[in-house]
Protein backbone atom coordinates (compact mmCIF):
# COMPACT_ATOMS: atom_id res chain seq x y z
CA UNK A 1 0.00 0.00 0.00
CA UNK A 2 1.81 3.63 -1.15
CA UNK A 3 0.32 6.23 1.08
CA UNK A 4 2.70 9.17 -0.44
CA UNK A 5 3.07 8.69 -4.34
CA UNK A 6 5.98 10.43 -5.31
CA UNK A 7 6.95 13.19 -7.84
CA UNK A 8 8.67 11.19 -10.20
CA UNK A 9 8.12 11.40 -14.04
CA UNK A 10 6.32 7.77 -14.81
CA UNK A 11 9.85 5.08 -15.24
CA UNK A 12 12.29 7.57 -13.93
CA UNK A 13 13.62 6.37 -10.34
CA UNK A 14 14.96 9.34 -7.84
CA UNK A 15 16.16 8.14 -5.12
CA UNK A 16 14.85 11.04 -3.07
CA UNK A 17 11.44 10.50 -3.49
CA UNK A 18 11.70 7.38 -1.94
CA UNK A 19 9.55 6.94 1.56
CA UNK A 20 10.82 6.87 5.26
CA UNK A 21 8.91 4.39 7.35
CA UNK A 22 8.76 3.88 11.20
CA UNK A 23 8.41 0.04 12.82
CA UNK A 24 5.55 -1.03 14.69
CA UNK A 25 5.30 0.75 17.78
CA UNK A 26 5.34 -2.70 19.47
CA UNK A 27 9.62 -3.15 18.29
CA UNK A 28 10.25 -1.01 20.97
CA UNK A 29 8.83 -3.30 23.61
CA UNK A 30 9.81 -6.37 21.68
CA UNK A 31 13.29 -4.79 21.65
CA UNK A 32 13.47 -3.27 25.61
CA UNK A 33 12.23 -7.13 26.54
CA UNK A 34 14.58 -8.71 24.24
CA UNK A 35 17.27 -6.39 26.38
CA UNK A 36 16.11 -7.47 29.82
CA UNK A 37 16.64 -11.33 28.53
CA UNK A 38 20.06 -10.34 27.54
CA UNK A 39 21.45 -8.94 30.77
CA UNK A 40 19.74 -12.01 32.45
CA UNK A 41 21.69 -14.18 30.41
CA UNK A 42 25.05 -11.81 31.07
CA UNK A 43 24.25 -12.14 34.77
CA UNK A 44 23.97 -16.04 34.63
CA UNK A 45 27.10 -16.15 32.78
CA UNK A 46 28.84 -14.22 34.78
CA UNK A 47 27.64 -15.70 37.94
CA UNK A 48 28.39 -19.14 36.21
CA UNK A 49 31.96 -17.91 35.66
CA UNK A 50 32.54 -16.69 39.56
CA UNK A 51 31.31 -19.70 40.79
CA UNK A 52 33.42 -21.62 38.85
CA UNK A 53 35.97 -19.75 39.91
CA UNK A 54 35.03 -20.27 43.31
CA UNK A 55 34.96 -23.72 43.35
CA UNK A 56 38.29 -23.98 41.39
CA UNK A 57 39.52 -21.92 44.17
CA UNK A 58 37.69 -24.08 47.26
CA UNK A 59 38.98 -27.31 45.66
CA UNK A 60 42.86 -25.79 45.27
CA UNK A 61 42.52 -24.59 48.93
CA UNK A 62 41.20 -28.27 49.85
CA UNK A 63 43.77 -30.21 48.36
CA UNK A 64 46.55 -27.70 50.08
CA UNK A 65 44.61 -27.42 53.16
CA UNK A 66 43.79 -29.36 56.61
CA UNK A 67 44.49 -33.12 57.13
CA UNK A 68 41.92 -34.99 55.12
CA UNK A 69 39.48 -37.54 55.99
CA UNK A 70 39.07 -40.71 54.72
CA UNK A 71 36.59 -41.50 51.83
CA UNK A 72 34.43 -43.27 54.50
CA UNK A 73 33.22 -40.12 56.45
CA UNK A 74 32.47 -38.07 53.82
CA UNK A 75 28.97 -37.61 53.39
CA UNK A 76 27.04 -37.67 49.89
CA UNK A 77 24.76 -34.95 49.59
CA UNK A 78 21.74 -34.79 47.19
CA UNK A 79 20.93 -31.17 48.05
CA UNK A 80 22.80 -28.20 49.38
CA UNK A 81 19.78 -27.99 51.86
CA UNK A 82 21.26 -31.16 53.54
CA UNK A 83 24.85 -30.27 53.30
CA UNK A 84 24.09 -26.67 54.92
CA UNK A 85 22.44 -28.65 58.16
CA UNK A 86 25.35 -30.78 58.25
CA UNK A 87 27.71 -28.12 58.00
CA UNK A 88 25.72 -26.87 60.92
CA UNK A 89 26.06 -29.60 62.75
CA UNK A 90 29.68 -30.20 62.47
CA UNK A 91 29.85 -26.45 63.29
CA UNK A 92 28.48 -26.99 67.10
CA UNK A 93 30.33 -29.96 67.22
CA UNK A 94 33.81 -27.88 66.59
CA UNK A 95 32.71 -25.62 69.00
CA UNK A 96 32.14 -27.85 71.72
CA UNK A 97 35.75 -29.76 71.28
CA UNK A 98 36.60 -26.29 71.43
CA UNK A 99 35.31 -25.04 74.29
CA UNK A 100 34.18 -21.98 72.84
CA UNK A 101 30.29 -21.69 72.56
CA UNK A 102 30.35 -18.75 71.14
CA UNK A 103 32.21 -17.02 67.66
CA UNK A 104 35.12 -19.37 66.74
CA UNK A 105 38.17 -17.64 65.06
CA UNK A 106 38.14 -17.95 60.94
CA UNK A 107 40.48 -20.09 59.46
CA UNK A 108 41.65 -19.06 55.98
CA UNK A 109 39.82 -22.11 54.50
CA UNK A 110 36.54 -21.74 55.89
CA UNK A 111 37.11 -17.69 55.27
CA UNK A 112 37.63 -18.73 51.31
CA UNK A 113 34.61 -21.05 51.54
CA UNK A 114 32.59 -19.00 52.86
CA UNK A 115 33.29 -15.98 50.91
CA UNK A 116 32.64 -18.43 47.94
CA UNK A 117 28.87 -19.45 49.43
CA UNK A 118 28.27 -15.96 49.92
CA UNK A 119 29.32 -15.29 45.85
CA UNK A 120 27.51 -18.14 44.83
CA UNK A 121 24.34 -17.20 46.76
CA UNK A 122 24.70 -13.70 46.11
CA UNK A 123 24.97 -15.07 42.10
CA UNK A 124 21.80 -17.20 42.46
CA UNK A 125 23.99 -20.24 41.91
CA UNK A 126 22.27 -23.41 40.73
CA UNK A 127 21.54 -26.22 43.60
CA UNK A 128 24.64 -28.18 42.62
CA UNK A 129 27.15 -25.28 42.56
CA UNK A 130 25.70 -24.73 45.90
CA UNK A 131 26.07 -27.96 47.37
CA UNK A 132 29.27 -28.44 46.03
CA UNK A 133 30.42 -25.63 47.82
CA UNK A 134 28.63 -26.94 51.63
CA UNK A 135 30.46 -30.28 51.03
CA UNK A 136 33.94 -28.44 51.31
CA UNK A 137 33.11 -26.62 54.25
CA UNK A 138 32.06 -29.16 55.50
CA UNK A 139 35.35 -31.18 54.97
CA UNK A 140 37.30 -28.44 56.20
CA UNK A 141 35.00 -28.40 59.69
CA UNK A 142 35.70 -32.56 59.89
CA UNK A 143 39.12 -31.60 58.94
CA UNK A 144 39.29 -28.49 61.76
CA UNK A 145 37.12 -30.99 64.73
CA UNK A 146 40.35 -34.11 64.22
CA UNK A 147 42.48 -31.29 64.52
CA UNK A 148 40.56 -30.41 67.86
CA UNK A 149 40.22 -33.95 68.77
CA UNK A 150 43.99 -34.47 68.73
CA UNK A 151 44.78 -31.37 70.85
CA UNK A 152 42.68 -32.49 73.37
CA UNK A 153 43.62 -35.72 73.10
CA UNK A 154 47.02 -34.56 73.42
CA UNK A 155 46.08 -32.89 76.50
CA UNK A 156 45.44 -29.11 77.96
CA UNK A 157 46.35 -25.56 75.93
CA UNK A 158 46.75 -27.54 72.82
CA UNK A 159 43.75 -26.65 71.31
CA UNK A 160 44.41 -22.65 71.04
CA UNK A 161 46.77 -24.12 68.31
CA UNK A 162 43.63 -24.19 66.26
CA UNK B 1 6.26 -6.53 -2.41
CA UNK B 2 4.86 -6.43 1.18
CA UNK B 3 4.66 -3.55 1.96
CA UNK B 4 4.79 -1.41 5.91
CA UNK B 5 0.64 -1.09 5.84
CA UNK B 6 -0.34 1.81 7.46
CA UNK B 7 3.12 2.71 8.93
CA UNK B 8 4.69 4.89 6.03
CA UNK B 9 5.55 8.77 6.96
CA UNK B 10 5.52 11.37 3.96
CA UNK B 11 8.90 12.10 2.96
CA UNK B 12 8.98 13.61 -0.22
CA UNK B 13 11.64 15.97 0.19
CA UNK B 14 13.29 14.20 3.51
CA UNK B 15 17.22 14.71 4.44
CA UNK B 16 18.85 11.74 2.55
CA UNK B 17 19.12 9.34 5.69
CA UNK B 18 17.59 9.70 9.48
CA UNK B 19 21.19 8.74 10.24
CA UNK B 20 22.15 12.26 10.24
CA UNK B 21 20.49 13.50 13.34
CA UNK B 22 22.51 13.86 16.19
CA UNK B 23 22.81 12.42 19.58
CA UNK B 24 23.59 14.11 22.53
CA UNK B 25 26.52 13.28 24.47
CA UNK B 26 24.65 12.95 27.57
CA UNK B 27 22.60 10.53 26.40
CA UNK B 28 25.21 8.43 25.06
CA UNK B 29 26.78 8.62 28.03
CA UNK B 30 24.12 7.65 29.98
CA UNK B 31 23.57 4.63 27.41
CA UNK B 32 27.25 3.56 27.97
CA UNK B 33 26.27 3.02 31.38
CA UNK B 34 23.57 0.72 30.27
CA UNK B 35 20.16 3.49 31.15
CA UNK B 36 17.41 1.81 29.72
CA UNK B 37 15.77 5.51 28.86
CA UNK B 38 19.02 6.07 27.01
CA UNK B 39 18.56 3.30 24.71
CA UNK B 40 14.81 4.15 24.55
CA UNK B 41 16.16 7.67 23.80
CA UNK B 42 18.51 6.52 20.96
CA UNK B 43 15.44 4.07 19.36
CA UNK B 44 13.17 7.30 18.96
CA UNK B 45 15.86 8.80 17.17
CA UNK B 46 17.35 6.29 14.64
CA UNK B 47 15.18 3.30 15.31
CA UNK B 48 13.09 4.63 11.63
CA UNK B 49 16.21 5.15 9.64
CA UNK B 50 17.30 1.37 10.35
CA UNK B 51 14.05 0.44 9.79
CA UNK B 52 13.53 2.35 6.42
CA UNK B 53 17.29 1.09 5.59
CA UNK B 54 16.28 -2.45 5.98
CA UNK B 55 13.13 -2.33 4.31
CA UNK B 56 14.45 -0.40 1.56
CA UNK B 57 16.84 -2.90 0.64
CA UNK B 58 14.67 -6.45 2.01
CA UNK B 59 11.47 -5.57 0.60
CA UNK B 60 9.31 -6.97 3.40
CA UNK B 61 8.42 -5.32 7.13
CA UNK B 62 9.08 -8.64 9.20
CA UNK B 63 12.91 -8.80 8.10
CA UNK B 64 13.57 -5.04 8.54
CA UNK B 65 12.18 -5.49 11.98
CA UNK B 66 14.81 -8.50 12.50
CA UNK B 67 17.26 -6.32 11.56
CA UNK B 68 16.24 -3.60 13.89
CA UNK B 69 16.17 -5.87 16.82
CA UNK B 70 19.77 -7.22 16.25
CA UNK B 71 21.25 -3.38 14.98
CA UNK B 72 19.80 -2.45 18.72
CA UNK B 73 20.65 -5.24 20.44
CA UNK B 74 24.17 -4.93 19.16
CA UNK B 75 24.48 -1.64 19.97
CA UNK B 76 23.10 -2.10 22.99
CA UNK B 77 25.84 -4.47 23.89
CA UNK B 78 28.90 -2.38 21.93
CA UNK B 79 28.01 1.19 22.67
CA UNK B 80 30.87 0.63 25.45
CA UNK B 81 33.01 0.73 23.07
CA UNK B 82 32.03 2.84 20.59
CA UNK B 83 34.34 6.04 20.54
CA UNK B 84 33.01 8.33 19.11
CA UNK B 85 36.02 8.87 15.62
CA UNK B 86 32.52 8.47 13.76
CA UNK B 87 29.18 10.26 14.43
CA UNK B 88 27.20 8.16 16.69
CA UNK B 89 24.47 8.07 13.65
CA UNK B 90 27.25 7.05 11.08
CA UNK B 91 28.27 4.05 13.55
CA UNK B 92 24.88 2.44 13.82
CA UNK B 93 23.91 2.97 10.20
CA UNK B 94 27.07 0.35 9.47
CA UNK B 95 25.35 -1.46 11.97
CA UNK B 96 22.19 -1.68 9.94
CA UNK B 97 23.53 -1.92 7.00
CA UNK B 98 25.78 -4.85 7.98
CA UNK B 99 22.96 -6.50 9.51
CA UNK B 100 21.05 -5.50 6.27
CA UNK B 101 23.47 -7.43 4.32
CA UNK B 102 24.06 -10.41 6.71
CA UNK B 103 19.79 -11.32 6.11
CA UNK B 104 20.80 -11.20 2.19
CA UNK B 105 23.69 -13.43 2.44
CA UNK B 106 21.44 -15.77 4.57
CA UNK B 107 18.93 -15.95 1.66
CA UNK B 108 21.74 -16.69 -0.85
CA UNK B 109 19.03 -16.34 -3.31
CA UNK B 110 21.96 -14.04 -5.50
CA UNK B 111 24.22 -16.34 -6.28
CA UNK B 112 24.40 -14.45 -9.24
CA UNK B 113 27.29 -12.31 -8.48
CA UNK B 114 27.99 -11.20 -12.17
CA UNK B 115 26.74 -7.96 -12.41
CA UNK B 116 24.87 -8.29 -15.45
CA UNK B 117 22.77 -11.34 -14.83
CA UNK B 118 22.19 -9.62 -11.80
CA UNK B 119 20.61 -6.62 -12.72
CA UNK B 120 18.67 -9.03 -15.69
CA UNK B 121 16.81 -10.64 -13.04
CA UNK B 122 14.59 -7.76 -13.41
CA UNK B 123 10.93 -8.05 -13.07
CA UNK B 124 9.35 -8.34 -16.71
CA UNK B 125 7.03 -5.82 -15.62
CA UNK B 126 10.00 -3.13 -15.17
CA UNK B 127 9.91 -2.55 -18.82
CA UNK B 128 6.00 -1.90 -18.86
CA UNK B 129 5.24 -0.27 -15.75
CA UNK B 130 3.42 2.95 -16.40
CA UNK B 131 1.02 3.42 -14.03
CA UNK B 132 3.08 2.48 -10.89
CA UNK B 133 6.51 4.24 -11.20
CA UNK B 134 6.63 5.77 -8.00
CA UNK B 135 10.19 5.83 -6.90
CA UNK B 136 9.30 2.84 -4.05
CA UNK B 137 7.59 0.36 -6.66
CA UNK B 138 10.69 1.34 -9.44
CA UNK B 139 12.81 0.34 -6.28
CA UNK B 140 11.02 -2.94 -5.63
CA UNK B 141 11.07 -4.46 -8.82
CA UNK B 142 15.55 -4.72 -8.61
CA UNK B 143 16.43 -7.43 -7.52
CA UNK B 144 17.64 -7.39 -3.47
CA UNK B 145 21.36 -7.11 -4.38
CA UNK B 146 20.72 -4.63 -6.51
CA UNK B 147 18.53 -2.42 -4.16
CA UNK B 148 21.22 -2.61 -1.44
CA UNK B 149 23.70 -1.09 -3.69
CA UNK B 150 21.52 1.33 -5.19
CA UNK B 151 20.34 2.38 -2.17
CA UNK B 152 23.45 2.44 0.20
CA UNK B 153 25.21 4.15 -2.51
CA UNK B 154 22.23 6.85 -3.67
CA UNK B 155 21.06 7.07 -0.27
CA UNK B 156 22.93 5.99 2.27
CA UNK B 157 26.53 7.56 1.01
CA UNK B 158 28.60 4.32 0.62
CA UNK B 159 31.59 4.53 -1.74
CA UNK B 160 31.94 1.68 -4.11
CA UNK B 161 34.92 1.29 -2.13
CA UNK B 162 33.05 0.77 0.89
CA UNK B 163 30.55 -1.61 -1.07
CA UNK B 164 32.90 -3.88 -2.68
CA UNK B 165 34.59 -4.67 0.68
CA UNK B 166 30.56 -4.82 2.59
CA UNK B 167 29.97 -7.30 -0.58
CA UNK B 168 33.21 -8.35 -1.03
CA UNK B 169 33.05 -7.76 -4.46
CA UNK B 170 35.22 -5.66 -6.73
CA UNK B 171 34.44 -1.72 -6.82
CA UNK B 172 33.75 -2.39 -10.76
CA UNK B 173 31.48 -4.78 -9.87
CA UNK B 174 29.89 -2.01 -7.33
CA UNK B 175 29.94 0.55 -9.91
CA UNK B 176 28.25 -1.39 -12.40
CA UNK B 177 25.36 -3.10 -10.57
CA UNK B 178 24.69 0.99 -9.73
CA UNK B 179 24.96 1.65 -12.99
CA UNK B 180 23.16 -1.10 -14.92
CA UNK B 181 20.22 -0.66 -11.86
CA UNK B 182 19.85 2.98 -12.55
CA UNK B 183 19.71 2.39 -16.20
CA UNK B 184 16.49 -0.16 -15.81
CA UNK B 185 15.00 2.18 -13.57
CA UNK B 186 15.48 5.24 -15.82
CA UNK B 187 17.83 7.38 -12.98
CA UNK B 188 20.05 9.28 -13.62
CA UNK B 189 23.53 8.76 -14.51
CA UNK B 190 25.97 7.51 -11.57
CA UNK B 191 28.50 8.91 -13.09
CA UNK B 192 29.36 11.83 -10.79
CA UNK B 193 29.40 9.86 -7.60
CA UNK B 194 31.89 7.70 -8.89
CA UNK B 195 34.19 10.13 -9.74
CA UNK B 196 33.57 11.54 -6.15
CA UNK B 197 34.25 7.70 -4.59
CA UNK B 198 37.74 7.89 -7.29
CA UNK B 199 39.05 10.92 -5.26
Amino acid sequence: MMSEPSDSPAGSFDPRALPAFTADAALWTRLAAARRRQLQRQRVMRGGAIAAIAVAAVAWLGWSGLPRQPPALQAVHATAGEAMRESQDLERQWRELAGNPGRLPPTARLQAIDAALQSAYDQRAGEADLAVLWRQRNDALRGLIAGAQDATDAGPGRITRI
Amino acid sequence: MDMADGQMMAAVEPPRSGFGVTLERSTLDRARRGDMDAFATIYDRYGGACYTLALRVLGDRASAEDVVQDVFLKMFATVRGYRGEAPFGAWLKRLAANATIDVLRGRRRFHEDDAESLVDALSVQADTAGEQSDAWTLLMRLPPRARAVLVLHQVEGYTHRELAALFGQSESWSKSVLARALKRLGGSDPAAREDDDDE
